[in-house]
C-alpha cells in the first residue's frame, strides 16, 4: 500500500475551461473541461481555437470573463496526499472490486473539490468522503454499496451521525452550484494530469456494472461492514484472476474477455458466461468499447 | 396583489384578446373556426391569471425592455415566487403553478420533500444536475433552484399540458399530422440528450409536456442517468412497465440509448391508436407476453445472447410468431407505409437493431415536413434565468380534429400493402 507521488512529472498548472453559462450571478462558473497546459489535447475537446459542431464557440466569444481557470499543482498534490492517509488507504483496499471507489468516481471527487472552490486546507478526509458519496449518489444505481462509506467517514457511531453527513453532502451539492454531473471526458482529463498515479489504475470490472435492488428486510449482510471487517470475498474477481484467459484471447487487459455485463441468470461457472458482443464483436479495453456505444460526438464540456 | 401588478384581471383580459388574433396571424392556413385544440387551451388560459411564460411567445414581444424587472427579488430565494394552484403530485415531489415576482413569468414549482434522515433524494440530485447542463427547445428548462434548510424547490418553465392529458382530450388517436410533429420533437429532444450521453429512462406521455403552441418538451429527469462512464451500476428497474423495452424487462442492465427509443416507439403507437401499445397488466412477465404477442418470442437465432438474460425463461413463454404491425394496430394500415416502417425500426426486440434518434429524424416519414424544420439548430440558452432569451418559437401548426382525414384513408392501397 505504499505509493509514491512523483511530482516532477506534473506540469506546473493546468488550464480548465469555464463553462460559458447561465446564471446572472457573479460566481465563477466551474464548467470543467480540463485541458493540459502543455497542449496535449488528446480527445480534442472544443475550445476557442477549435471549431465545434455545436454552437459553443459563439458563447465563448461572448464571454467577458477569462475563459480558463487554473488548477494549481498544489491542488492536485493535496488531493493525492489524501491517499497517504492510512484510513483512506485501508478504505480503498477494502473496496477491492472498486464498487464505490473506481477511478472515475475518484476523479469526480476531485472535480467536486474544484467546483466547490475548496482551499487547500479543505482537502480533508471528511470532504473526500462527502464528495465521494455525492459521486456515488449521482452515478450509481446500486444504492447499497455507498453506505459502506458511513462507518469509514463517521466511525463507530455512524448510525447517529449519518443524517448530518447527508446534510453536509447536500450543502456540498449546493456549493458546486447543483452541478453534480461530470462527463467522462472531464474525468479522463483529470486523470491525464498524472496518469501513472495508483488511484487512476482502479478500474472496475464489467461484471460489477449491474444494479440489483434488494427486496425485503435488510439483514446484516447488507449493512456497512466498516473498518474492522475484512473485504468482501468476490467470487467473480477472484475467479477472474485465476482463470486462464485461454486461447484466442490476446487482450492484455484483465477481465476484458468478459463482455457480458448483465449477470447471467444462472450463477454457475464463468464458462457459462458467454461473450455477449452487444456493441463490439471483439474483446477490447473497456474504454474503447465504451466509445463505440455512444454514437454522437459531443462538444459540451460541462456535463 | 401588488406583485401581480400589470397582471390585474383587466389588463390580463386585454392581453388575451390580443393574443388570439395574433395566433390567427401565425396560422394563415387555418380557415374557419378556431381549431378545437386551441380553443381548449385558450379556455385554460383564461381560467387562470397568467402572464407570459418562457414557452409563450405570443404573450409578449421579444424585446427585453417589455419585462419589468423588480428590484429586490433575487433568484434562489423562496419569496421571489408566488405559488398558485397545485398541478400534481409525484412520488417525491408536489408540483405547483407559480409566478415569478422577478419577471412575471409563469413557472412550475416542483417542491421536493426532504427528510432529515435521508437528505435530498438522489432523484432530485440527478435531475437538477443533469438539467443544469441541458438547454434545448425540446427539453424542459430549469430556471432556478431554491434550497432552504427544510425544502428544495426546482423552478421550471411553465408548460400548459402534457401528452397524456392531450390524448385524453382527443380520444381515438391524434391527427396524423400532429403525431408527426410530436414525434419529430420527441426525437429531437432524444437526439440532443443522447448526444450528451444522457438516458431519460422514464419516457411516457405524462413526462412529455406540450405547450399550447404545440411544442413538446421532455420532462422529469428523476430517473435519468448519464451513460458515459463504463462499468457504472445500472438498474434494470427503470421505465414505467408499459414503455420498458424487452431487453430491460428480461433483466439486462447494459442498456444504452436504445432504451429510450423503445419508449418513443410505444408513444408513437399510442398517439396514433389512442391507446397504449403494450398495456401490460401488473408484472414483468405479463408485460413480456404482451410484447411477444406482437413481435414473437425471441430465440438465440433471432437475438444472440438473449438466453443469457436473467428473466429469459422460454419454457414459460407461450410461443408466438411475429405479426404484421398493421394487423395489430389498425391505424397503421390506414397510413402510408413509411409510418409503419419507422415504427418497426423503433420497436425492435434486440436493442442494437433499434434505430437511433439521429437516424429516425432522417426517416422518410418526416420528409413531408417543411424543409426549414430539418435545419433547426439545437437551441442552447445559456442565459436561462434571463427572460429576454425566449425560445425562438416555432409554429408547429397543429391541426384540429382527432380523426384522421379522408385523404389518409385513401392511402390504404399503395405502398402500404407491401409491408412485411
Amino acid at each position: 500500500m505504499k505509493h509514491t507521488l512523483r511530482w516532477c512529472q506534473t506540469p506546473p498548472s493546468m488550464t480548465v475551461r469555464v463553462k460559458p453559462t447561465s446564471t446572472r450571478s457573479h460566481q465563477v462558473k466551474r464548467g470543467l473541461g480540463l485541458k493540459r497546459a502543455n497542449g496535449q489535447d488528446v480527445q480534442g475537446p472544443p475550445g476557442k481555437s477549435q471549431p465545434t459542431k455545436h454552437q459553443g464557440e459563439m458563447y465563448y466569444s461572448k464571454m467577458t470573463m477569462s475563459p480558463t481557470i487554473v488548477i494549481q499543482r498544489q491542488e492536485m498534490a493535496s488531493f493525492f496526499k489524501l491517499f497517504d492517509d492510512d484510513l483512506i488507504q485501508d478504505f480503498l483496499w477494502m473496496d477491492c472490486c472498486c464498487k464505490m471507489t473506481d477511478k472515475y468516481l475518484l476523479a469526480m471527487t476531485f472535480v467536486y473539490f474544484k467546483r466547490a472552490h475548496f482551499t487547500l486546507v479543505e482537502y480533508t478526509r471528511k470532504n473526500f468522503f462527502m464528495a465521494l458519496y455525492l459521486a456515488n449518489t449521482m452515478e450509481e444505481d446500486e444504492e447499497q454499496y455507498k453506505y459502506e462509506i458511513f462507518p469509514w467517514a463517521l466511525g463507530k457511531n455512524w448510525r447517529k451521525h449519518f443524517p448530518h453527513f447527508l446534510n453536509q453532502r447536500d450543502k456540498l451539492w449546493a456549493r458546486i452550484d447543483y452541478r453534480a454531473a461530470v462527463s467522462r471526458r472531464c474525468c479522463e482529463e483529470v486523470m491525464a494530469i498524472l496518469p501513472s498515479h495508483f488511484v487512476w489504475q482502479r478500474e472496475r470490472s464489467e461484471h460489477h456494472s449491474g444494479a440489483h435492488r434488494q427486496y425485503g428486510h435488510q439483514d446484516n449482510t447488507l449493512m456497512p461492514r466498516g473498518p474492522s471487517a475484512s473485504p468482501v470475498y468476490c467470487a467473480f474477481c477472484t475467479h477472474e484472476t485465476e482463470v486462464d484467459h485461454g486461447p484466442g484471447s490476446s487482450s492484455p487487459f484483465r477481465g476484458s474477455f468478459l463482455l457480458e455485463v448483465t449477470p447471467p441468470r444462472t450463477t454457475t461457472s464463468l464458462r457459462k458466461v458467454k461473450v455477449f458482443p452487444l456493441f463490439c464483436p471483439t474483446p477490447m479495453k473497456a474504454l474503447t468499447y465504451c466509445d463505440q456505444i455512444l454514437f454522437v460526438s459531443f462538444s459540451s464540456s460541462h456535463i | 396583489n401588488k406583485f401581480l401588478g400589470h397582471y390585474s384581471p383587466d389588463s390580463f383580459q386585454s392581453e388575451c384578446t390580443c393574443s388570439l388574433p395574433l395566433g390567427e396571424v401565425q396560422y394563415p392556413d387555418q380557415t374557419g373556426s378556431q381549431p378545437h385544440w386551441f380553443h381548449t387551451l385558450q379556455v385554460k388560459r383564461f381560467r387562470v391569471q397568467r402572464g407570459r411564460s418562457n414557452s409563450d411567445p405570443l404573450g409578449g414581444t421579444n424585446s427585453p425592455e417589455d419585462f419589468s424587472w423588480r428590484a429586490g427579488f433575487q433568484f434562489g430565494t423562496a419569496n421571489s415566487y408566488l405559488s398558485l394552484e397545485k398541478l400534481g403530485e409525484g412520488a417525491y415531489a408536489s408540483v405547483y403553478k407559480g409566478i415569478s415576482r422577478i419577471n412575471g413569468q409563469l413557472v412550475a414549482l416542483k417542491v421536493i420533500r426532504t427528510k432529515t434522515e435521508e437528505g435530498v433524494p438522489f432523484t432530485a440530485i440527478r435531475e437538477a444536475s443533469l438539467l443544469k447542463g441541458l438547454k434545448h427547445a425540446n427539453v424542459v428548462l430549469l430556471h432556478d433552484i431554491i434550497h432552504t434548510r427544510d425544502s428544495l424547490t426546482f423552478v421550471f418553465e411553465y408548460v400548459q399540458t402534457d401528452l397524456s392529458q392531450y390524448m385524453t382530450q382527443h380520444p381515438g388517436g391524434l391527427h396524423s399530422h400532429n403525431v408527426r410533429l410530436f414525434m419529430f420533437q420527441l426525437l429531437r429532444g432524444l437526439r440532443y440528450i443522447h448526444s450528451r450521453r444522457i438516458l431519460h429512462r422514464d419516457l411516457k406521455p405524462q413526462n412529455l409536456l406540450i405547450s399550447y403552441l404545440g411544442e413538446l418538451k421532455l420532462a422529469d429527469f428523476g430517473l435519468a442517468r448519464s451513460k458515459s462512464i463504463p462499468s457504472q451500476t445500472f438498474s434494470s428497474e427503470v421505465v414505467t412497465l408499459w414503455y420498458r423495452p424487452p431487453d430491460v424487462l428480461l433483466g439486462s442492465t447494459d442498456y444504452s440509448t436504445a432504451l429510450d427509443m423503445w419508449g418513443a416507439g410505444c408513444i408513437f403507437i399510442e398517439m396514433l391508436q389512442g391507446a397504449p401499445a403494450f398495456p401490460g397488466v401488473s408484472d414483468v412477465f405479463e408485460q413480456l407476453q404482451k410484447i411477444w404477442a406482437v413481435l414473437g418470442v425471441p430465440t438465440e437465432e433471432s437475438w444472440s445472447g438473449v438466453s443469457q438474460l436473467p428473466n429469459y425463461e422460454p419454457e414459460l413463454f407461450v410461443w408466438r410468431e411475429p405479426r404484421p404491425f398493421r394487423n395489430v394496430w389498425k391505424r397503421l394500415a390506414q397510413l402510408p407505409h413509411k409510418t409503419e416502417d419507422l415504427v418497426q425500426k423503433m420497436l425492435k426486440l434486440k436493442p442494437r437493431d433499434r434505430i437511433s434518434a439521429q437516424d429516425a429524424l432522417q426517416h422518410l416519414y418526416f420528409s413531408t415536413l417543411p424543409t426549414p424544420i430539418m435545419h433547426l439548430r439545437d437551441m442552447i440558452q445559456h442565459e436561462s434565468r434571463c427572460p429576454s432569451s425566449k425560445c425562438p418559437a416555432f409554429a408547429w401548426r397543429l391541426r384540429s380534429g382527432t380523426i384522421f382525414t379522408q385523404s389518409e384513408g385513401q392511402t390504404i392501397c399503395g405502398p402500404a400493402t407491401k409491408c412485411w
